[in-house]
């Protein structure tokens, strides 16, 4: 046999104790150590190692050791049993279930998702109740149930409603905020505009008398609608409609929507003599706004809550029938409404005691002379009382453009198209156009470049004037 | 053939019949036979625990552990090996686990040890006759080797088990575990050298 390494010799030696060599190199191997006298004495050592660790003694048995173990068993049993309610091997099984049976109730859910949302909806009506039932408590007064309609009409025009008579108080809406409108409540009206009735408005229009009748309806119906506008609370609490800062342009719509096509040019002319805030504007149809939220109550309606200790947005559901019993039982009561209006509207202005507004989308101010009411259109649920034609709110006074631009015959021409689909009211209040009414803006939605219509003439002496005019288009109401 | 007995039945007395037949009747329900099991294979999964780590104080507790996981893992056994060979995988399993829990407690001085040469790990752990008994000699000079050569000289040398029952406790090829038996030998004969040429 050749001579092996250390490492060949020491595995032939392991191998060859426990007898794994095969029958030729078991031979070899024995004639191996027969020859090498060193080699066999490792086999010995090997082997004597070997029955030492086989002569290793026991470790003595424990006679507690199944009563110990029982315990553990029975203890990881009941642990078993308390995570699962039943047999491991039924684990299967019940997951298959519990997923059929999850998968069941959100198919179910699916298939019953507007019942679903009814029922959700009218539990947050019910708590909406409860909870508005505690901010109004007692009567609610109008505070403009005895408007005229020639007071409808100026509201219309202007956009202001008189309160107080005495004290010179009286209520102003104002849409020109971005993306939401203001109310406010002004403790002196300053603003003085000329008094507008609506026999002059339909001798200006020169209205039939079925138009006559047709106007009539329609101030009767804002007429209506202010007076379920504005409550006052039996406990200091004032209730505005939240869409009360639309009524006087819806109804300035429906006015103009009622006229023919010469008729509305002379409408023009006539917010025109009585310094109105509004003119046309021509804008494409409305589109039809679809609403994805679970439809309203038919007779619940948006209002603006506060009290000294709240300020809040409640669905109020106002029955003006019943209000009006009310008001017939207690007239003498209803005699001092609006002066109590005036000394809760007084106290909140006077000592700023509203309180902050959970809600960030609308916002009470308040000053010593008025305080406001802002809210901001995300902060509404759409009304379903739209107006016939698309109106918005602030944009460039165009109006303008038309008797101080008589060089630009475009622009001129674009103001008295009467071809247009609808009209749209603008606003020349004291505030910059809201994004909204940029993008409406008549001009842009024509392609006309205001700039280069203005541009051209570039000499020296039109230069001053064609940058009065650019100053004006871009900052419409600074005058 | 081993359902075919039990349905039979014999008049045999359970502590007299064969593992797989116990088996058989511990997956058909009949939880007693479990201590026929127990008592029949804890003595030998005790002195393996031992043998592994020397330490008695630990081996009841490991085997408690051993046997409640073949509880629980006893209605899946498959009779594709003997039940003996498959609880000592359980047991080697486990002491393995311990083994790591133990290294991470003495990751230090064990990480030096093992890095070092085998010449180097051979002075380190080198014994004293002088200082000892045999067994405890024999204790400690397994216990220094490493886990992997230090069962199957175990499973060999201690418990007597064939090289196809040692690769397949330690998941292994026949040819690592001979490869790991030598060197095992070779290692414990070098720290022993003392002992066994005295």
């Amino acid at each position: 046999m050749k001579k092996l390494s250390p490492k060949e010799f020491s595995q032939s030696l392991s191998l060859y104790l426990d007898g794994a060599l095969d029958e030729q190199s078991r031979h070899e191997f024995k004639a191996y150590l027969a020859a090498n006298p060193k080699a066999a004495s490792e086999l010995e050592i090997l082997k004597k190692q070997q029955q030492l660790l086989k002569s290793q003694p026991a470790i003595p048995s424990n006679e507690w050791f199944w009563q110990r173990l029982s315990a553990r068993l029975e203890k990881e049993r009941k642990r078993r049993e308390t995570v699962y309610p039943f047999s491991r091997k039924y684990l299967p099984i019940a997951a298959s279930l519990a997923v059929l049976i999850a998968a069941s109730a959100g198919v179910l859910l699916f298939q019953q998702r507007s019942l679903l949302t009814k029922f959700f909806f009218e539990k947050k009506e019910e708590v909406q109740h409860l909870y508005q039932e505690n901010i109004l408590q007692g009567k609610l007064l109008p505070l403009f149930s005895s408007l005229n309609k020639d007071q409808v009409l100026q509201f219309a025009f202007f956009g202001t409603l008189p309160l107080d008579a005495q004290a010179n108080t009286a209520l102003r809406v104002d849409e020109s905020e971005e993306n939401g409108s203001r109310i406010e409540f002004a403790k002196n009206e300053t603003k003085q505009h000329p008094q507008v009735t609506v026999q002059e408005f339909c001798d200006a229009v020169d209205a039939t008398p079925a138009q006559q009748r047709i106007v009539d309806s329609i101030l009767t119906s804002a007429k209506e609608k202010i007076e379920k506008s504005v409550f006052l609370g039996e406990n200091k609490a004032l209730a505005v409609h939240a869409d009360l800062a639309k009524f006087n342009r819806r109804t300035m719509s429906h006015l103009a929507a009622s006229l023919d096509l010469p008729q509305r040019k002379k409408f023009q002319k006539f917010l025109i003599t009585s310094h109105s805030p509004y003119t046309f504007a021509v804008v494409a149809a409305p589109t039809p706004r679809t609403d994805a939220r679970a439809p309203r109550s038919a007779r619940m309606e948006q209002f603006v809550v506060i009290t000294p200790e709240s300020c809040s947005l409640a669905q109020i559901n106002v029955d003006l029938e019943n209000i009006r019993q009310n008001i017939e039982l207690t007239a003498q009561e209803f005699q001092s409404v609006n002066a109590r209006a005036h000394a809760l509207i007084r106290e909140f202005s006077a000592h700023a005691r509203l309180p902050r507004t959970p809600n960030p989308s609308f916002r009470v101010f308040s000053d010593s002379d008025y305080f406001s009411v802002r809210v901001e259109n995300n902060a509404l649920e759409p009304s379903r009382d739209e107006m016939p034609f698309e109106v918005m709110a602030r944009a460039p006074q165009a109006i303008r453009f038309r008797y101080e631009s008589q060089e630009m015959p475009e622009i001129e021409k674009f103001f008295n198209d009467d071809s247009e689909p609808s009209i749209q009211f603008f606003s020349n209040g004291s505030r910059k156009p809201s994004a909204e009414a940029r993008k409406f803006d008549p001009l842009r939605r024509r392609g006309i470049d205001l700039d280069s219509l203005i541009n051209l003439p570039r000499d020296r002496k039109s230069q001053p004037r064609v940058n009065q005019i650019k100053k004006r288009y871009n900052n419409p109401f600074e005058l | 053939m081993v359902n075919q007995e039990v349905v039979q039945g014999t008049d045999t007395p359970l502590e007299q019949k064969s593992d797989d037949i116990l088996i058989t009747l511990f997956q058909s329900g009949e939880e007693g036979v479990f201590r026929i099991l127990v008592d029949r294979h804890k003595e030998r999964v005790r002195n393996l625990i031992y043998s592994i780590f020397s330490d008695a104080s630990v081996v009841d507790d490991i085997a408690q552990d051993v046997f409640i996981r073949t509880y629980e893992a006893l209605p899946k056994f498959r009779f594709e090996s003997s039940f003996y060979t498959w609880l000592y995988r359980i047991t080697v399993n486990k002491c393995r686990d311990e083994m790591r829990k133990k290294k991470m407690r003495k990751f230090f001085s064990l990480h030096a040890m093992l890095d070092g040469s085998e010449a180097e790990l051979q002075s380190k752990i080198r014994v004293n006759p002088e200082d000892n008994s045999t067994q405890e000699l024999i204790a400690i000079g397994l216990k220094q080797l490493p886990e992997k050569f230090r069962i199957p000289i175990i499973l060999k040398d201690i418990d007597g088990m064939t090289y196809e029952e040692i690769s397949e406790i330690m998941q292994c090829e026949i040819g690592t575990v001979k490869s790991r038996l030598f060197r095992a030998r070779t290692m414990l004969r070098n720290v022993l050298k003392p002992l066994l040429e005295s």
